[in-house]
C-alpha cells in the first residue's frame, strides 16, 4: 500500500526537481550569454574588454601611464582626485616642482581610487616625489551615485591594486552596469570592435592629452567666440533647481561622513609617506551661489567637520592640508565654473598656485590657455589612441 | 532587498532555499528559517523597524491566546483583549502612515484661519506596516469571533505575519488562509521527501517568471515612457489630449503589472516553501461593472474591508448601504497613501460602487456575474474599464491640482504651448503599446490560470528560466514595487 502511494509521489518529486534544475540551467545560460555578450562588446566603456577597450577616463589614464612608462617618461608628480581636478593642468604643476607631472584624477573618484591608482602609480615604475589629491566632499559623504565605484573596474591593473574585500564587492556588483538596452550594440562591437573617433580634437567634446589633462574643445571654442557664457549657463541651471527636487541636494539626507573613505584616506596618506611623498591635500569648492542655495546649516557644519577631520588626518600623516572649499580662498572668481562643482581653468589654475602655496595669479601668464592646448594638441591623445 | 535584485535572486533566496528543505528537518526548523529569513529580509532595510514588527508580533498573539484561555461568560474583558490590539495597531499605522498627513492638514488649517504657520512633521514609514498590521487586525479579530483558533505557537504566529515573500505588499493573509497549511507542515507532511512537494516548485517558479516579466519587462518599462508626461505635468508644462491618454492608459497598465507582477512573485515564492497564497488579482480589467472589479483587483485588500469594515459598519443590512460602501472607500483610499488624492481615488470608486447598486436594483444592469447579451456586457465592460482609468489619474497624479490639469488635458482644454518632452515616446507609439495591453488583459489568461494549468514539460521550464534571465539583465536599472510606498 505505502509503495502504491509513494511511487507515483516520488516520480511527481522527480520530474519537478527536472523542471527546477531545466529553469535554473536556462536561467544561467541566457543570463551568462547576454553577460559575455556586454563585457565583450562594452557598449558603455564600462567593462575591461579586451576585444572593445574602454575609452573612459580611468581605463585610458591607466594605459597612457602605462606608455609612459615604456617611454621611460614616468611622472614624478601625480594628481589625484575626482572631475572636480580633471583640469588641473599638469604644465602648472611641472612649473611648480620642477617635476613631470601627470593627471591621474576621474569622475567620481574616492580615496579608495585614489589608493588604487597611487599603488599602481609605484608597481608601474613611477619614482614619485608629491602628489596633488583633492578631496571631493560629495564623495566623502556618499554623494555619488553606487555606479561611480565601479569605474574602477575598466582598469583592470588598478583594480588589481584594491584590497581584497573591495576587489569581491565591486566584482560581485559589476553585472548591474549592463544596459539592456544597448545590447545590440555590445553584439555588434562585439563581432566588429568600432575604430577610433571621426572627430578633429578641436570639435570633440572632451579631449585628454597625453599628461592626463582633461579639457572641453567644444564649449572653449563657443567661450573664445563669446557664445557660451557660464554667468547665463549658471543663472539658468539655478532657475531650474526648483523643480529637480532632491536631486539637486549636495549631499544625501542624513549624509555622515564615511568612515570607510576616511579609512582610505589615511591609507593614501600613510602609503605616501612611507614612500616619502610629497602630499598636499585640497578640499575643493562649489558654485557658490549653488551652495548658498542647497546647503542648510547642519550641512555646513558637517562640512567643517569633515574639513577638521582631514587637518587631522593630514598633521597626522605629515602631509599639507588647504582648505580651499570657498573662492574666496584662492581669489577666484565666483562665476568661473562649468557647471555647479566643476571650475573653469581660470579658477582652477588659481586654485593649484594657492595649494602649493603661491600666490593665486603666480606665473599664470606663463601658461598656455585651453584654447591655445586645443588648436594644438599633444600627439598623444585620447581621440588617437584606443 | 527588492525582489527584482541581484543580491535576492542570487544570494538571499538560494541560501533561504538550501537552509529551509535541505539543512535541517521537522516543522519547528523550517518556521525558524523562514522567521530568521524574514526578519534579515526586513531589516536589510532597515533594522530598526524589525523592533516594531517584533513588538507588534509579540503584543498580538500573546493578546490573541490570553483571549482563548478566557472563560466565555468573561465578555467584557475578553472584548479589551480585542479591542486593545485593535487600537495599538491602528495607532502605530495612524503614527507612522498618517502623523504628517495630519499634521500637514493642521498647519493648512491654521494657515487658512489666519494662524501662524505650524511645522510639518513626518515619520519615516516602516515599509509593509500597512500590511502586517491588517493581517494583525485579522488575526485577532478572527479569534475573537472563533472563525480561527489561535496560533498553535509564537514561532507559527511570528511566520505568518513575517513571511517575507509577502511582508512587504502582500498579499494580505489571513491566519485561517494559512492555518491548514501549517497543520500539514507540522504532521511532517513534506518530511518523507527531501525537498519541496511536487508541484509547489513547478507553480512557484513558473509564477515566479510570470511576475518579474510583469513587473521587470513591462512595467518599469512602462515607467520609463509615461513618467516624462507626468512630470511635465507636475512642473506645471501643459500636454496634449493623445499625450495625456497615452500617460493615463500608460499608467493604467503600469500599476497593474507592477501589483500583480509583485503578488505573482509573492505567490510563486510562497510555492518554493511550500505555502500556497492567496490570489490578489484575477484578470481585473476583465470586470463587468466596478463590482465586479473590487472582486478582481487587489482581491485581499478588498475582502478585507468588506469582512473587517463593511460588514460590522451594517454592510448591505442596516440600510445604510451608501453610507457605508462611501465610509469603507475612503477609507480605503486613505490606506493607499496619506495624501487627499487618495481619499479622492476611493471616493470616486465608492460613488462607482453606489451608482452599480442603484443601476442594478433599478434592474439598468443586471447584478454581477449574472448571464447578459453579449453586446451589451462589452458595452459595460468597457465603460467600467474607462471609468476605472480615470480614477488612476487621481491615484497617479502628485496632488488634486496635477489631477485636475490631466483631466484637462484629456478633455483637450488648455490651449497653451503644448511642450515637446525630450525623453518621451512618441505618442503613436505608446498608445499602440497600450492597444496591445489592452488586448493582452482583455483576452490572454492570467498568470494564475496559466500557471496552475500549465503542464510539466521541460520546453516551459527552458522558456521560464530564459524569460527570468532577461529580466535580471535589467536588475541595474532599479525601481521599486509601486505598492511598496503605501
Amino acid at each position: 500500500m505505502l509503495r502504491e502511494i509513494t511511487a507515483p509521489l516520488a516520480t511527481s518529486v522527480a520530474r519537478d526537481r527536472r523542471f527546477m534544475v531545466v529553469f535554473v540551467g536556462a536561467f544561467f545560460a541566457t543570463w551568462t550569454g547576454v553577460m559575455l555578450i556586454h563585457f565583450l562588446g562594452n557598449p558603455d566603456g564600462l567593462f575591461p574588454s579586451p576585444r572593445n577597450p574602454s575609452r573612459r577616463e580611468q581605463a585610458w589614464k591607466t594605459r597612457q601611464l602605462q606608455r609612459l612608462a615604456r617611454e621611460g617618461r614616468a611622472p614624478t608628480v601625480l594628481v589625484l582626485g575626482s572631475s572636480r581636478m580633471v583640469q588641473v593642468l599638469p604644465r602648472q604643476i611641472d612649473q611648480i616642482t620642477k617635476g613631470r607631472s601627470f593627471n591621474f584624477a576621474a569622475p567620481g573618484s574616492t580615496p579608495l581610487d585614489m589608493l588604487a591608482q597611487l599603488r599602481f602609480a609605484l608597481t608601474n615604475g613611477s619614482s614619485l616625489t608629491h602628489v596633488l589629491i583633492g578631496i571631493d566632499d560629495q564623495a566623502m559623504f556618499g554623494g555619488y551615485d553606487t555606479t561611480h565605484e565601479l569605474r574602477i573596474i575598466t582598469a583592470p591593473e588598478q583594480f588589481a591594486q584594491l584590497p581584497l574585500q573591495e576587489r569581491i564587492r565591486l566584482a560581485l556588483r559589476a553585472p548591474v552596469q549592463v544596459k539592456p538596452e544597448l545590447t545590440w550594440r555590445a553584439i555588434t562591437s562585439a563581432a566588429h570592435p568600432p575604430g577610433l573617433p571621426v572627430v578633429q580634437p578641436a570639435q570633440a567634446e572632451h579631449i585628454m592629452f597625453d599628461d592626463g589633462y582633461l579639457t572641453h574643445p567644444k564649449l572653449v571654442r563657443e567661450r573664445h567666440l563669446k557664445k557660451w557664457d557660464p554667468r547665463q549657463v549658471l543663472a539658468e541651471k539655478i532657475k531650474a533647481l526648483r523643480t529637480q527636487g532632491d536631486d539637486v541636494l549636495l549631499y544625501p539626507h542624513g549624509a555622515a561622513i564615511s568612515e570607510r573613505h576616511v579609512r582610505y584616506l589615511r591609507e593614501l596618506l600613510a602609503l605616501c609617506r612611507r614612500n616619502r611623498i610629497r602630499a598636499t591635500v585640497v578640499l575643493t569648492p562649489v558654485y557658490p551661489v549653488y551652495d548658498e542655495l542647497v546647503m542648510r546649516p547642519v550641512e555646513r557644519e558637517l562640512r567643517r567637520e569633515l574639513s577638521r577631520r582631514i587637518e587631522r588626518l593630514c598633521r597626522r600623516e605629515r602631509a599639507t592640508y588647504r582648505d580651499l572649499s570657498s573662492v574666496e580662498s584662492f581669489d577666484g572668481v565666483p562665476f568661473e565654473f562649468w557647471d555647479f562643482v566643476h571650475l573653469t581653468p581660470h579658477n582652477i589654475r588659481r586654485m593649484t598656485n594657492v595649494a602649493f602655496g603661491r600666490r593665486p595669479d603666480q606665473g599664470l601668464a606663463e601658461l598656455p590657455t585651453d584654447f591655445q592646448l586645443i588648436r594644438a594638441p599633444t600627439p598623444v591623445h585620447s581621440l588617437n589612441t584606443p | 532587498v527588492l525582489f527584482n535584485s541581484y543580491e535576492f535572486l542570487f544570494a538571499f533566496l538560494p541560501a533561504v532555499y538550501v537552509l529551509y528543505w535541505y539543512c535541517g528537518r521537522g516543522f519547528r526548523w523550517r518556521m525558524a528559517v523562514l522567521v530568521l529569513a524574514s526578519y534579515a529580509f526586513y531589516s536589510w532595510w532597515d533594522w530598526r523597524f524589525t523592533i516594531l514588527m517584533l513588538l507588534s508580533t509579540g503584543a498580538n498573539y500573546f493578546a490573541a491566546r490570553r483571549m482563548t484561555t478566557l472563560p466565555s461568560e468573561r465578555v467584557r474583558r475578553r472584548k479589551m483583549l480585542l479591542i486593545a490590539p485593535i487600537v495599538v495597531n491602528l495607532a502605530l499605522l495612524a503614527a507612522f502612515k498618517y502623523f504628517g498627513f495630519f499634521t500637514r492638514v493642521a498647519a493648512d488649517l491654521s494657515q487658512f484661519l489666519g494662524g501662524g504657520p505650524l511645522p510639518a512633521l513626518a515619520l519615516i514609514l516602516p515599509i509593509g506596516i500597512s500590511f502586517y498590521t491588517f493581517e494583525a487586525i485579522s488575526y485577532v479579530a478572527d479569534v475573537y469571533r472563533g472563525v480561527t483558533k489561535p496560533a498553535r505557537s509564537f514561532l507559527e504566529y511570528a511566520c505568518f505575519i513575517s513571511m517575507f515573500p509577502r511582508l512587504i505588499a502582500g498579499p494580505i493573509v489571513r491566519y485561517a488562509d494559512l492555518e491548514a497549511q501549517f497543520r500539514a507542515h507540522r504532521a511532517g507532511a513534506f518530511d518523507e521527501i527531501a525537498g519541496p512537494p511536487p508541484d509547489h516548485v513547478r507553480i512557484g517558479l513558473t509564477l515566479l517568471a510570470m511576475g518579474m516579466v510583469k513587473k521587470v519587462l513591462i512595467a518599469d518599462r512602462l515607467a520609463v515612457a509615461i513618467n516624462p508626461w507626468w512630470s511635465a505635468l507636475a512642473g506645471s508644462a501643459l500636454i496634449g489630449p493623445a499625450e495625456s491618454w497615452a500617460a493615463v492608459l500608460g499608467y493604467t497598465f503600469q500599476i497593474y503589472f507592477d501589483f500583480s507582477g509583485y503578488s505573482d512573485i509573492a505567490v510563486g515564492l510562497g510555492h518554493l516553501f511550500a505555502f500556497k497564497l492567496p490570489q490578489n488579482f484575477n484578470s481585473p480589467y476583465k470586470a463587468s461593472d466596478p463590482i465586479d472589479f473590487w472582486r478582481r483587483w487587489h482581491v485581499t485588500l478588498s475582502s478585507w474591508l468588506r469582512d473587517y469594515l463593511y460588514i460590522p459598519l451594517g454592510g448591505n443590512r442596516t440600510g445604510h448601504r451608501t453610507r457605508n460602501i462611501m465610509t469603507t472607500m475612503l477609507l480605503g483610499g486613505l490606506w493607499h497613501g496619506a495624501a487627499w488624492q487618495f481619499i479622492a481615488w476611493g471616493g470616486w470608486h465608492g460613488l462607482l460602487l453606489v451608482a452599480t447598486h442603484g443601476l442594478q436594483r433599478i434592474g439598468w444592469l443586471p447584478d454581477s456575474g449574472a448571464r447578459q447579451s453579449r453586446p451589451r456586457y462589452w458595452i459595460v465592460r468597457q465603460l467600467t474599464f474607462v471609468l476605472v482609468v480615470v480614477g488612476w489619474v487621481l491615484f497617479r497624479a502628485d496632488g488634486l491640482d496635477v489631477a485636475g490639469r490631466m483631466f484637462g488635458a484629456m478633455l483637450g482644454s488648455g490651449d497653451g504651448h503644448v511642450v515637446a518632452l525630450r525623453d518621451a515616446p512618441a505618442v503613436e507609439l505608446m498608445l499602440a503599446l497600450c492597444a496591445i495591453l489592452w488586448a493582452w488583459v482583455n483576452f490572454i489568461p492570467n498568470s494564475f490560470e496559466l500557471a496552475y494549468r500549465t503542464p510539466r514539460r521541460l520546453s516551459y521550464a527552458a522558456l521560464g528560466g530564459a524569460a527570468l534571465a532577461c529580466c535580471a539583465i535589467y536588475f541595474g536599472t532599479k525601481t521599486d514595487f509601486l505598492y511598496f510606498q503605501f
